[in-house]
Parts: C-alpha cells; sequence; structure tokens
C-alpha cells in the first residue's frame, strides 16, 4: 500500500495482492445443489430465467434428463381461484345522490296521492252502518189478524215516532218480527219498527184495542230492485278489510289509510304520517296528513247521526 | 372516478378483493370486513382516484389492512411451526386445486400473498412489489421459494411422488 503524493488529497492504492485458490471457487451448473435446482426450476415455471440462466438449466438437464420432468411439474403448481363469493356485496353499491332524491320524489308523491285518494274515496262509504236499511230496499210486509185471539201489545217505543201515517199494508215495512211493536193508545194502535231509524210509524188500525187480534208477519217476496252501487271497489276492499278483521264489520277509511301509510313507511323507508284530530267531544275533526314533501289538512265530514 | 365507476369497481373486483383476502387470512368474516374498510376507504376517495389504477389500489389497500390485522391479531402462520399432519389423510383423495390451497395455507403469509396475486390476478412482479411494497427481487423470491414449497408440501403428503 503506498499514499500518493498529493498530500492535499491523499488517496490509498490497492496492492497487487491475489487470492491464492481462486480456481476452486469457481462452479458449474452441475455444481447446483437440488435445492437450488428447485428455485432454478420454479423460475423456469414462472418464464422467469434469464438467457444465461436457461442456459445452465439446459446443461443440467442434458446431464440428467430425468430431472426436466420433475421441473415441468412446476408449472402444475397454480392456484386456480375457488367460487368464493362475499356475501353483501351489493351493499357496497353506491346509488347517486340524484337517483336517490328522485326515487325519494317519486314514491312519496305517488304514496301522498294514494293516501288523498284512498282517503278521500272510502270517506263516504265509512260512515255507512250495517243496521241502515233503507225502506224501499225491504220487502213488502203483510198483516194477518186472527179472530177470537187477544192482542200481543208490546209497551211503547221509548222514542217517540217522528209521524204517523195510515195503514197501508203494502207499505208496511219491518227487518224482522221482533223489530215490530205496536203502539196502542185510547183508540188507535201504531205499528211501528224499531230497526229502522229514524222509525217509520204506521198507523195500524183506529179500531179498539180489545178487538183486536195477534199479528202474525208474512214475508212477501218480490222481485229484487237492485241499487247502482257507488264506488263499489273500494267498498269491496272496506268489506273484505272488515271480513278479515273481526264482526266483518267495515273498517273506516282513516284505518285504511292509516294502514296503507304504515306499509309504505315500512317497504319504502319513508316518514310519512296521517294523524286523527279527536275534538273534546270524542268525534274527528280532521285529518293531517305529512310528509317530507307534502303535508295537508282535511276536514272530517259526518256521515252518520 | 365517478360513482358509476366505483359501482363498477365493486362489481368487478369485489370479488376478487375478497378472494385474495380471505385466502390468505382463511377467516371469511375478518376479510368481509377488510374488503368493506377498503372500499369505504375508496369512497372517501372516490374523486381523487383514476379508474384505471382503482384495482390496484385496492389490492394494495386491501393487503395493507390485512397486515395490520395480522399484525394486531398476531395470526402469522409461519410454515416450521404450523402443523399440517391432520390434512395428510384426506390429500390423496382431494382434487389438485384444493390440495394446492391447503398447502398454501402453510405458507408464511407474505409467500401466500405474491403467489395468490400471482396466480389469482396475473400481476406482474413489479404490480405485486407496488402492493405488497416489495422490491421486485424480493417478490421473485418470495414466489419461488412459495413454490417449492407446495411441491413439497405434495410431495409430504403423498400426492406427488
Amino acid at each position: 500500500m503506498a499514499v500518493n503524493e498529493d498530500m492535499d488529497y491523499p488517496r490509498l492504492t490497492p496492492p497487487d495482492d491475489r487470492y491464492p485458490s481462486a480456481g476452486s471457487l469457481f462452479r458449474t451448473p452441475h455444481d447446483i445443489t437440488g435445492e437450488q435446482f428447485d428455485l432454478l426450476a420454479a423460475a423456469r415455471a414462472e418464464d422467469s430465467l434469464s438467457e444465461e440462466g436457461r442456459s445452465d438449466f439446459d446443461i443440467i438437464i442434458s446431464s440428467a434428463p430425468g430431472r426436466l420432468e420433475y421441473a415441468d411439474s412446476f408449472r402444475q403448481l397454480r392456484l386456480h381461484p375457488m367460487d368464493e363469493r362475499m356475501e353483501g356485496l351489493d351493499s357496497l353499491i353506491k346509488t347517486p345522490q340524484a337517483v336517490i332524491i328522485l326515487r325519494r320524489t317519486l314514491f312519496t308523491t305517488l304514496a301522498a296521492a294514494a293516501v288523498v285518494l284512498a282517503y278521500f274515496t272510502l270517506r263516504p262509504f265509512a260512515g255507512q252502518q250495517t243496521g241502515i236499511i233503507k225502506p224501499e230496499a225491504l220487502p213488502e210486509l203483510t198483516i194477518v189478524a186472527e179472530k177470537g185471539i187477544s192482542p200481543v201489545v208490546k209497551p211503547a217505543l221509548k222514542q217517540k215516532p217522528i209521524a204517523a201515517q195510515p195503514l197501508t199494508v203494502s207499505e208496511t215495512t219491518r227487518k224482522s218480527e221482533s223489530d215490530v211493536v205496536l203502539q196502542a193508545t185510547d183508540d188507535k194502535i201504531t205499528l211501528m219498527t224499531t230497526a229502522l231509524q229514524p222509525a217509520i210509524p204506521i198507523l195500524a188500525s183506529l179500531t179498539r184495542s180489545e178487538e183486536l187480534c195477534p199479528v202474525n208477519f208474512r214475508e212477501i217476496p218480490v222481485a229484487a230492485t237492485y241499487r247502482i252501487e257507488e264506488n263499489w271497489i273500494v267498498k269491496g276492499i272496506a268489506s273484505l278489510s272488515g271480513a278479515a278483521g273481526k264482526g266483518n264489520k267495515p273498517s273506516g277509511s282513516y284505518i285504511i289509510a292509516d294502514a296503507c301509510i304504515k306499509a309504505l313507511n315500512r317497504v319504502l323507508g319513508s316518514e310519512m304520517e296521517l294523524k286523527r284530530v279527536i275534538s273534546d267531544t270524542g268525534n274527528p275533526v280532521s285529518v293531517n296528513f305529512s310528509s317530507s314533501l307534502l303535508s295537508f289538512s282535511a276536514p272530517v265530514k259526518k256521515t252518520s247521526p | 372516478m365517478t360513482v358509476r365507476e366505483y359501482n363498477n369497481a365493486v362489481r368487478e373486483y369485489g370479488d376478487h378483493v375478497y378472494r385474495f383476502i380471505y385466502r390468505s387470512i382463511k377467516d371469511s368474516h375478518r376479510a368481509c370486513d377488510i374488503v368493506q374498510d377498503t372500499y369505504e376507504k375508496l369512497w372517501r376517495c372516490v374523486t381523487e382516484i383514476e379508474y384505471h389504477a382503482v384495482k390496484s389500489w385496492l389490492f394494495t389497500s386491501a393487503y395493507n389492512r390485512m397486515i395490520d390485522v395480522i399484525r394486531k391479531e398476531a395470526r402469522i402462520v409461519h410454515v416450521e411451526s404450523y402443523d399440517d399432519t391432520s390434512l395428510y389423510a384426506e390429500e390423496k383423495n382431494s382434487d389438485l386445486n384444493e390440495v394446492l390451497h391447503r398447502a398454501l395455507e402453510t405458507l408464511p403469509a407474505v409467500q401466500r400473498s405474491v403467489i395468490l396475486l400471482r396466480d389469482y390476478e396475473g400481476y406482474q412482479y413489479r404490480e405485486i412489489g407496488e402492493i405488497t411494497g416489495l422490491s421486485e427481487a424480493q417478490v421473485k423470491t418470495y414466489i419461488f421459494r412459495g413454490r417449492v414449497a407446495l411441491r413439497n408440501y405434495l410431495v409430504k403428503t403423498s400426492v406427488w411422488q
């Protein structure tokens, strides 16, 4: 080792020393171990061998042909995806904001329209009760008096008859025998029915009460007179809903509309609400509908006395 | 990247990322969590990532998340410590692909990941290196060693002579 003469920038100059047996360190492809050959074969199976690597591999194979099959087996070591799918992957899909707004607006509008339609269509029907029967829909009534038998006279109704009309057999109406009573006064007997509200009083006879005989009623079937039913679809739905519930009583429009809204809320995830305002006396006053886009209030019309 | 492209990325690569993670950690629930976290992360920066780079981004992010989970739970399985004697009896009658997947479980996590990326997704060494943070030479080494280990497993289980 010598130091050059430039003292400002001194540098070491390498001596001419030599490794005495360098030749023993050299290797040929035949010296590759089994583990090294495995790595070489794996690289070959990956087509990742360099040009020199391929020539080395060829040299090895030429000396031991059986190793070629061994090396080729590495090509079979390929993993193929199994049929594995992630559950709930669809939940990661995002919906564009515009679509969300459009969908919410559309659904809410349709729901509100459906509610309004259902409410106003069902409201007239909700007032009808099963007990209300119009006189013209009932069959005619015939009174047959038998002589010699004392009349059975029921006490008069608490409710005062609205009007009395002269007895005309063909005009006499009733719903059932138990609904018909006789109201006796000094010299007048009034036949009336309790089923009809308001009652239709009938002036039975002007004869004296002791001369009366028991009255048997016999229904005379008449040709059915069909009325044109208005809103028959809605009434049918209401009747079916009532039949599905208790007592075959038709559901009210508010109940149906409220059920529709709750179902829509459940399906669409919206927050619509239908609320009935009830007065101090317990009568419904109005119905309020509210949603994120629409809200209104509709007064309740009384359709029953 | 638009919302439509994001959704395409979910449909196109969701199962791929899940498969990669699931095969790496063999835990479907954790794999689902990792995939969801990855896509949530993607969604947060959806406007900053180009669609053509999203696949690589997904695998990189999922891989890093998986490494975090593995380190956190210390679930790294080493070849030397893995007890696979119970598997030997059933290997002879199994499909080669199934056996290879079981053999894969005996590999160290890094080898497993690079082999999965290579075989499942067909990534180049450079791309695998970008995903896993390894150099290309390291990726090659891990893959070659992994292949040798897989073959040794097959020989050990008498599937191959």
